[in-house]
């Protein structure tokens, strides 16, 4: 009797592995397990992608329970060479493949940077903007433009990626928390920022730059029906016998239509 | 003849019918929910067509002196808008989408307008102007991928075994059309702000 356990185990095991095996991989990275902060470039500082974290799970949770609530505000960094390799990136797509925000009430933006070589720094290429459905009346591609003029192009702040960064990721949570939610805002002052960026001992945030790891991925709310069926048994079968998973931030479930913001330099 | 096989050939036969019946149901539902599913997209193009319908009135209106810059994108914008209204009227998708042609093809040609012209460009406003326009195509280009691909895998769905068999039966539209646009008629303008 325990001779065909062990086989059936096997043989479940076999099965479980090849139905993950072909499963279709996704055209677009993972988001972190940080999730709020996605910076595949490496090119803010831990201050800025901690803030961002820390920023982005209080609005979700403050938001949850009130009117169109579940916001979520996403920021994900991509290397680029130049401003044509933008078009190989769907916001639209990444936003779906990410799920943000409780139904359709999230924020995807996209920084495209390069490295600059001379300035040995990173130098910002453009930036996408995509809003849920329900964002939209919120965050409209006219608010949208003015806080990325008035923050990444410029001169006042964009003198450093990270205050830029910065000030439009504070202009759009303030956006969202007075038009959405009837709060008030909150000034940005950046030379208290950059104070803050430079004296600042990262605590135990997650980093935000690397993609999360299959295991917390797959018990995720990021792959959905039969992708998510397929993924989750085989690890459903070793959460079975003992393990425990530890899942911080995910996405609510989200999807956008095409709305937002591209700005190109 | 022995009992046994008798009961057990019933057996057979129920056990047949029962996965025919129960490959019916389930294949007659996904049908349903794929048809649903093609709706809903459609009322997102509506909506979005509606839009931009909306914008490109007030937007004329926002560019000063377009009328007098450029007579005959004037004219196209109106055009198209007059075919919209005409096409929502009447419940005509081929006529939508050749309406959503004409005015995907005049908010391009206003574009160039704009953009070559300082006297529009120095138009309080611009800047926003733009950014509404290029938003309102990339939506427009996102609900009919959405659209499309909601056909594409009905009318896949349709044309499979088994469901071949039985979709026309149950009323189910063998080749449904696809929101045809132009070859680049539906490609979001460029929008190059410059440094």
């Amino acid at each position: 009797m325990l001779r065909y356990g062990r086989g059936l185990w096997l043989l479940l095991f076999i099965i479980f592995f090849a139905i993950d095996l072909f499963s279709p991989a996704s055209d677009y990275p993972r988001p972190t397990d940080a999730f709020y902060v996605n910076d595949y470039a490496e090119a803010l500082m831990q201050g800025t992608r901690d803030t961002i974290i820390v920023e982005g799970e209080y609005l979700y949770d403050y938001s949850q329970d009130l009117d169109d609530g579940g916001a979520q505000v996403v920021v994900a960094t991509f290397a680029v060479d130049d401003a044509s390799e933008m078009a190989d990136y769907d916001k639209t797509e990444l936003y779906r493949a990410w799920k943000i925000g409780d139904d359709d009430m999230g924020v995807l933006i996209i920084l495209y940077v390069r490295y600059d070589d001379a300035l040995e720094d990173y130098e910002l290429i453009g930036t996408d903007i995509e809003v849920g459905y329900r964002m939209e009346p919120y965050l409209t591609p006219t608010v949208l433009g003015t806080i990325v003029d008035d923050s990444l192009y410029n001169e006042d702040y964009n003198w450093l990626l990270d205050v830029a960064v910065a000030k439009m990721h504070n202009d759009i949570l303030n956006e969202i928390y007075v038009d959405a939610y009837g709060d008030t805002a909150i000034a940005f002052d950046q030379d208290e920022y950059f104070d803050f960026l430079m004296d600042y001992d990262s605590p135990n945030y997650g980093q935000g730059t690397e993609e999360m790891d299959t295991w917390l991925y797959v018990v995720s709310p990021h792959v959905t029906g039969w992708d998510k069926f397929s993924m989750v048994l085989p690890y459903l079968f070793l959460f079975l016998f003992g393990g425990t998973m530890v899942l911080g931030n995910t996405g609510g479930g989200g999807s956008s239509g095409g709305m937002g913001l591209r700005r190109r330099r | 003849m022995n009992k046994t096989l008798i009961y057990g050939v019933l057996a057979a036969i129920a056990l047949v019918l029962a996965i025919i019946g129960l490959s019916l149901g389930v294949g007659y539902n996904r049908l349903v929910t794929k048809d649903e599913d093609i709706d809903a997209k459609y009322s997102q193009i509506e909506i979005r067509l509606q839009e931009r319908h909306d914008k490109i009135g007030q937007l004329v209106g926002t560019v000063e002196g377009l009328q007098e810059h450029a007579e005959t994108i004037y004219n196209a914008i109106t055009e198209a808008r007059e075919a919209y209204a005409d096409a929502v009227a009447n419940s005509d998708m081929d006529a939508l989408i050749e309406a959503d042609a004409m005015e995907a093809q005049a908010v391009t040609d206003l574009l160039v307008v704009v953009e070559d012209n300082p006297l529009i460009t120095a138009t309080a406003g611009f800047t926003s102007l733009m950014d509404e326009i290029s938003s309102m195509e990339s939506a427009l280009a996102v609900a009919r991928r959405d659209y499309n691909t909601a056909v594409q895998e009905y009318n896949t769905s349709v044309r499979k075994f088994p469901t071949v068999l039985y979709a026309g039966m149950f009323g189910f539209e063998r080749d449904l059309e696809y929101w045809k646009m132009n070859d680049g008629a539906d490609e979001v303008p460029e929008i190059n702000f410059g440094d």
